[in-house]
């Protein structure tokens, strides 16, 4: 009887941690959003107003919004994000499936170096690219920041795919051959769509990499390839504390992310413990 | 009939499909050529290019050419001061932040590893705050940790508690960015916990359980061999992340007050686009690449002694 | 025509050497295993036939031409994995289609091989299943089909019945040699199964660690094995040895601390290049022994250790000075019923008797 109630108590303790941990992680982002729909004013009432009537007023301001011109960058965002995803895609398909399937020489080393790019701090990167893109008038533009996120993006698509190459089993492979396809008709109809949970999975990784990335957008663009996290800091210095439409930005960066975050929420555990799959 | 066949075959090779040995080799350069050619053009060729800049005195619309100054930049950097104090900042920050994160991140995956109702909603929200761009977070907690009009501070003196001027005073100003890094990244760590938690063979737990060992022998001998390797993991991941940070204090706290959250990172970028002392700013980024390396591969080392070559991390080609 | 000539084949796996000089002709329309247990070779043997592999040295023939250097996909040679190797993407029919596929083959005419391919392999309601929708059975017949459809000059299997359980495979068995006499496409087999060997082969390739140890129909390698090592695969259950060395005095006989055995007139004559107390072990198999309940003369006598009954047949195990032999007799010619502990008479038949020489495993009589 006491080890039924106990264990009932301790259940019950459980769920209540659990029920805080939950809140505690996601209550700011409830704030957030709704402190979005609160007018200038609202946002500044002491105390803290839950029941408020909400207004849509950021939101639109932001259309119109000229410096930064926000709804601009937010286009730019996802077009740049796509883009470099896309293309870090094919090329980290490639080279993830070399790496699984032929040894070279220093294969070791040069994957580990491709794995180490992850640990690189951005800032030393984004000097000597800026310096050099200027001097090539390569600044504010979409296909040079493209270029510059794939560097980040393949890295980790080779990465992340190549344990997907690994297990598929060599005997699949050799059947194909002598069937009389070649190694890339192969690598295309066979191997490929077996990896097509993972190569979406590495997709919208990378989609979210490149959509929150700040420092190389903020450092290379300036009007025309400008992206979101950039048109938020500017607005910072320019409304000050207008939080209404601080969390109106916000917010509409958190949701693409949430949404997205919420599609691979199962692959997200199996990506992140790959370094221990070996 | 073997020297007969051989005769007849030393020229009748090309049917037109190619041997297996040129298909393949074609196919494999494809493979790895793009890759290659991409990541030289893109990052060893920039990266070489700032070491040799960190050796002039190069300033951005300085008018003049670049002089080739040697180490006197390092030299200068070491006198200032200022990267002591980064590297300082840096420190303190990445010893905190991943101390807590570890421990609290271990504590709630234990917490959260229970079959209870709800449990995966809870797991997909705890999940949420890594995923949020750094700048973002940094931004949204600077309002909820307001002085005056912030919820935090709104509820710490609704329980009763003194409300704490964060962003302003210096020592505060570092705890809140502890702060907001714990709440962004306490959940990487539950997420990889928590994975290496659920790899326990059920008949272990319950074998444990019939035997009656303490919670402190089960955790030592059935869950720590599991998850050994993922925290251990987590543990290099966060270090290596805090170390580099960047987003989290420009949006925060700006570096400030003065320059008592200015991180190594911040340093290098506000000596480029605040000073335009590029020389300098290369040669603060490279500080921090070297330290980093360094400190990936001690870490390694120590930690999983049995790496193999993919796992030491070969820092930039050199 | 397909004849296949393997010519001084080796294989390396590193320093590992897989393949010992294989050389070897298959017939056309011949169905070859390779035999032997796991490691010894046949598998490599038949990946470098496929082109799965490259040969370290030696020429591989296909119909008197050197195909050493051709692609896999060029060497018009289908093969049936282990492990079926079937793409978890694609359903049963388009297994069929894809090798059809690269090869350029008319819609009119593809549909119509994979659906004689389906009917003839009993797959025609499975053709819009995925592999794993179909049982283990179902899948081997895929496998099959894939081969088959390619209608190749040469089939190489890698023990495809490895998965099967023991009815369906003894089915299988029974179809798949009907269906290569049918239609006439040399076939190269490889399995660890000595009784899948027998019934399928018309030659048996026995292989050691890379080597061949020898060729030749089923019944040669049954009744004139060449070494120890083929006597004791071959045959359930196996043959029974009994080391004695050569003894002379007066007759020709085998004698050791525990027994002897005389050696009738013919044997006496083959072995009398032998030098006196050469180590001998002697090779008889069960069904070449003779018991009795009574001492008839010249027999040893043997203590019953376990009967196993089998069928019709008794499998008696007998204690004979310390060793165990197993003797298979029908039941009703034996005529009598062995219990454990009796005492009786063992005779081996003189013209079954083998003699391997100790030291090189090599047959002398």
């Amino acid at each position: 009887m006491i080890a039924d109630l106990w264990s009932k108590a301790r259940q019950s303790l459980l769920f209540l941690s659990m029920v805080i941990i939950g809140l505690v992680f996601a209550f700011p982002l409830v704030w957030i959003a709704m402190s979005s729909f609160k007018t200038r004013v609202q946002n500044f009432a002491l105390p803290p107003l839950v029941i408020f009537q909400p207004t849509l007023e950021n939101y639109t301001g932001l259309f119109q919004l000229q410096n930064p011109a926000f709804m601009a960058d937010y286009r730019n965002s996802f077009v740049i994000a796509v883009g470099s995803t896309v293309i870090s895609l094919v090329m980290g398909c490639l080279t993830a499936y070399g790496f699984s399937r032929h040894e070279i020489k220093m294969g070791g080393c040069l994957f580990g170096w491709i794995l180490s790019l992850r640990f690189f701090p951005v800032v030393a990167m984004v000097i000597p690219i800026y310096v050099l893109f200027r001097g090539l008038k390569l600044l504010d533009n979409h296909a040079a920041l493209i270029a510059v996120y794939c560097i980040f993006n393949i890295s980790f698509t080779i990465w992340f795919l190549k344990g997907f190459f690994d297990e598929i089993p060599k005997s699949l492979e050799e059947a194909a051959r002598l069937d009389g396809y070649s190694p890339f008709q192969v690598f295309y109809r066979v191997c490929l769509p077996l990896v097509r949970p993972g190569i979406i999975t590495a997709a919208i990784f990378c989609l979210i990499q490149s959509i929150n990335e700040f420092l190389l957008a903020m450092s290379l663009t300036a009007r025309v390839a400008e992206t979101a996290p950039v048109a938020l800091a500017k607005l910072q210095t320019a409304v000050g504390p207008d939080w209404g439409k601080m969390c109106a930005v916000s917010s509409l960066l958190i949701v693409p992310i949430l949404i997205f975050t919420i599609l691979v929420r199962n692959q997200l555990i199996r990506g992140m413990s790959f370094g221990k799959l070996k | 009939m073997s020297e007969q066949a051989v005769a007849l075959n030393s020229g009748s090779s090309s049917h037109g499909v190619g041997t297996a040995s040129t298909r393949g080799k074609w196919f494999v350069r494809l493979l790895f050529a793009p890759t290659l050619v991409f990541l030289i053009l893109m990052v060893i060729f920039p990266l070489f290019y700032s070491l040799g800049l960190t050796l002039t005195d190069y300033t951005l619309g300085g008018g003049s050419s670049p002089r080739f100054i040697g180490l006197r930049n390092y030299v200068e950097l070491v006198r200032s001061g200022d990267l002591l104090n980064s590297s300082v900042v840096t420190l303190e920050f990445t010893i905190a932040a991943v101390a807590i994160e570890m421990v609290l991140g271990i504590l709630i995956a234990y917490a959260l590893n229970q079959r209870l109702p709800g449990v995966g909603i809870i797991r997909v929200l705890v999940v949420l705050p890594m995923m949020i761009a750094p700048l973002v977070v940094g931004y949204f907690w600077r309002f909820l940790l307001d002085q005056t009009f912030g919820l935090v501070n709104w509820s710490l003196s609704a329980i009763g508690l003194q409300p704490v001027a964060w962003l302003v005073v210096p020592r505060n100003a570092m705890a809140a960015i502890v702060l907001v890094d714990v709440w962004q990244w306490t959940p990487f760590v539950v997420l990889l916990t928590l994975a290496a938690l659920g790899t326990v063979p059920d008949d272990l737990k319950e074998a444990a359980t019939l035997d009656r060992a303490s919670a402190w022998m089960k955790f030592r001998h059935i869950y720590w061999p599991y998850m050994r390797f993922p925290v251990l993991f987590a543990f290099l991941f966060r270090t290596i992340d805090s170390l580099k940070m960047f987003d989290l204090a420009y949006a925060l706290t700006g570096g400030g007050p003065g320059d008592l959250t200015t991180t190594i990172s911040l340093l290098a970028y506000r000596y480029t686009f605040l000073f335009f002392k590029i020389g300098k700013a290369s040669a603060i980024a490279w500080v921090l690449v070297i330290v980093i390396s360094i400190i990936v591969n001690i870490l390694l080392q120590v930690l999983m002694p049995a790496a193999k070559p993919e796992e030491q991390v070969v820092s930039t080609g050199l | 025509m397909a004849t296949i000539d393997l010519e001084h084949l080796t294989l390396y796996y590193g320093r590992v050497l897989a393949v010992d000089d294989v050389s070897l002709c298959i017939a056309d329309r011949e169905l070859c295993v390779l035999l032997g247990p796991t490691g010894c070779g046949k598998t490599s043997t038949m990946r470098m036939i496929a082109g799965l592999e490259t040969p370290s040295t030696g020429k591989v023939y296909l119909d008197g031409e050197v195909i050493n250097h051709l692609y896999p996909g060029d060497r018009d040679v289908a093969m049936v994995f282990q492990d079926y190797a079937l793409y978890p993407h694609m359903t049963v029919k388009q297994h069929f289609a894809f090798p059809l596929q690269a090869h350029k083959v008319t819609k009119a005419e593809l549909e119509q091989r994979v659906g004689e391919v389906a009917d003839f392999l009993q797959l025609s309601d499975l053709l819009d299943r995925y592999p794993s929708e179909l049982s283990v059975g179902q899948q081997q017949r895929v496998a099959m089909g894939r081969a088959l459809i390619r209608r190749p000059k040469a089939f190489l299997m890698d023990e495809p019945l490895g998965q099967l359980d023991g009815r369906t495979r003894a089915e299988m068995r029974a179809s798949l040699k009907r269906l290569q006499q049918e239609l006439g496409t040399t076939t190269i087999y490889v399995t660890h199964d000595q009784v899948e060997a027998q019934s399928l082969g018309d030659k048996i390739v026995v292989m050691k660690t890379g080597l061949i140890q020898q060729v030749g129909t089923p019944e040669e390698i049954y009744n004139d094995p060449a070494n120890l090592f083929v006597a004791g695969f071959i045959g359930t259950p196996s043959m029974n040895f009994l080391e004695c060395p050569l003894h002379v005095d007066g007759k020709v006989g085998l004698k050791n601390h525990r027994f002897e055995v005389a050696l009738g007139p013919s044997l006496t004559q083959k072995v009398k290049d032998t030098p006196a107390e050469r180590p001998l072990i002697l090779g008889i198999r069960p069904e070449h022994i003779r018991l009795s309940p009574q001492d008839e003369s010249g027999d040893l006598p043997a203590e019953v250790y376990v009967v196993e009954s089998h069928g019709n047949e008794y499998v008696v195990n007998l204690n004979l000075g310390g060793d165990v032999i197993k003797v298979r007799r029908d039941r009703k010619k034996l005529g009598f019923r062995p219990e454990v502990g009796q005492t009786v008479w063992v005779r081996f038949l003189q013209d079954k008797i083998h003699l391997f020489d100790k030291e090189t495993g090599a047959r002398l009589v």
